[in-house]
């Protein structure tokens, strides 16, 4: 359950959905086409309503979490109202993914059926048949840019490494070019350490400034850099010098002649 | 993960092995506290308030805790991230092992 809150504190968004992505049923074709004289929803209208509805569960639980930290207590999801709120909103995440993968599929050229396949990547992942949507219809929209943030995490799959190939060659926008490279070189970083580099090193030249997050990609790319060039097998450790919890100071090179095992971890 | 260091640190204890922490918790008091009823022997780096962003895992570009990585005697990182247990332990001993030996003048 801690890792909710850990997700959220690390900016990591898929692992916030980790329960919805868990629980997500596979695509069903459970809507056959709305005739006029139906009564029945249209996709879209189906999709609003679930917005409406996946907005008001998220207001209130977000309410339901500042009342609890204003009381200085630490969010915990053994506090039942919390819990009520966290699955009432999944809940509702869940259904407007599931309407607006219907309105992307039916609708997938105009306006509104991206707005509905952002919605599905920004809540319910990066699901690779909406990637192949995107990729057919708007990877030349400006509009996508905000979701290839989220890109650079989880495991590289072929419709994903053709999604964001074909964003860096077709979108014009700066920004969408630099972050589909940057998404495209974390996800390659720890399976085709050559190729990320290659990549890393594009984005240090040419995209250098653009913002990601509090960060820049330069930054970020800085860093998988010495992760590749430093922090590989069969590279020398870098020394670390720092303070221990008591505050003493103390190097990594001390343990020089033993063997070390490093242990990035915490308690939470 | 803490049981099995705890037995890991008892085990090696007297050998040429150190487990050492990068720790990545904002509230120091509260690492000490834990550590206390956790029993967490082993020496960390503490990360500053800034915690998971704080510099060493910012230079080190760790994105997920924990991140492993498993060093000899003279500093080459040999592997990283074995999380299994029994795996785990094999590869430590393969490499306390080459340490031993070479502080026995056995190595090149």
């Amino acid at each position: 359950m801690n890792r909710i809150w850990r997700g959220a504190a690390l900016g990591l968004f898929f692992a916030s959905t980790g329960i919805i992505l868990a629980a997500d049923d596979p695509p069903k074709k459970d809507d056959p086409p709305a005739k006029k004289d139906d009564k029945a929803q249209t996709p879209t209208e189906k999709f609003a309503a679930a917005k409406k509805a996946n907005d008001e569960a998220n207001k209130n639980f977000n309410k339901v979490l500042s009342e609890i930290q204003k009381k200085g207590e630490r969010p915990s999801l053994e506090n039942k109202e919390l819990n009520e709120a966290f699955q009432a909103r999944n809940k509702t995440t869940q259904e407007v993914v599931k309407a607006a993968e219907a309105v992307a599929k039916e609708d997938p050229t105009s306006d509104t059926g991206l707005d509905a396949m952002i919605m599905v990547i920004n809540n319910g992942g990066p699901s690779p048949a909406i990637l192949k949507l995107i990729a057919e219809h708007h990877v030349t929209n400006p509009k996508i840019v905000p979701i290839l943030d989220r890109l650079a995490y989880g495991m590289l799959n072929k419709d994903m490494e053709d999604f964001l190939t074909k964003v860096m060659e077709k979108n014009t926008n700066k920004d969408a070019q630099g972050k589909a490279a940057f998404a495209l070189a974390s996800l390659m970083l720890r399976t085709r350490q050559a190729d990320a580099e290659k990549l890393f090193e594009k984005i240090m030249t040419d995209y250098k400034d653009v913002k990601t997050f509090n960060s820049t990609l330069g930054a970020r790319a800085e860093g998988s850099l010495f992760e590749i060039r430093n922090l590989s097998i069969g590279k020398v450790v870098p020394d670390i010098e720092g303070e221990d919890v008591d505050g003493k100071k103390f190097k990594l090179s001390d343990y020089r002649g033993k063997v070390v095992m490093l242990d990035f971890w915490g308690h939470w | 993960m803490f049981p099995h260091e705890r037995s890991l640190v008892k085990r090696m204890e007297g050998k040429p092995f150190a487990l050492i922490g990068i720790n990545s918790d904002s509230d120091k008091e509260v690492v000490k506290n834990k550590n206390e009823k956790e029993q967490i022997t082993w020496r960390s780096f503490w990360c500053g308030e800034k915690g998971t962003s704080g510099p060493i895992p910012t230079k080190w570009n760790v994105s997920s805790w924990p991140t492993l990585y498993f060093i000899d005697h003279k500093g080459v990182i040999r592997q990283k991230n074995l999380r299994d247990e029994k795996k785990m332990d094999e590869f430590l001993d393969k490499l306390v092992e080459e340490a031993e030996k070479d502080a026995k003048g056995g190595g090149s």
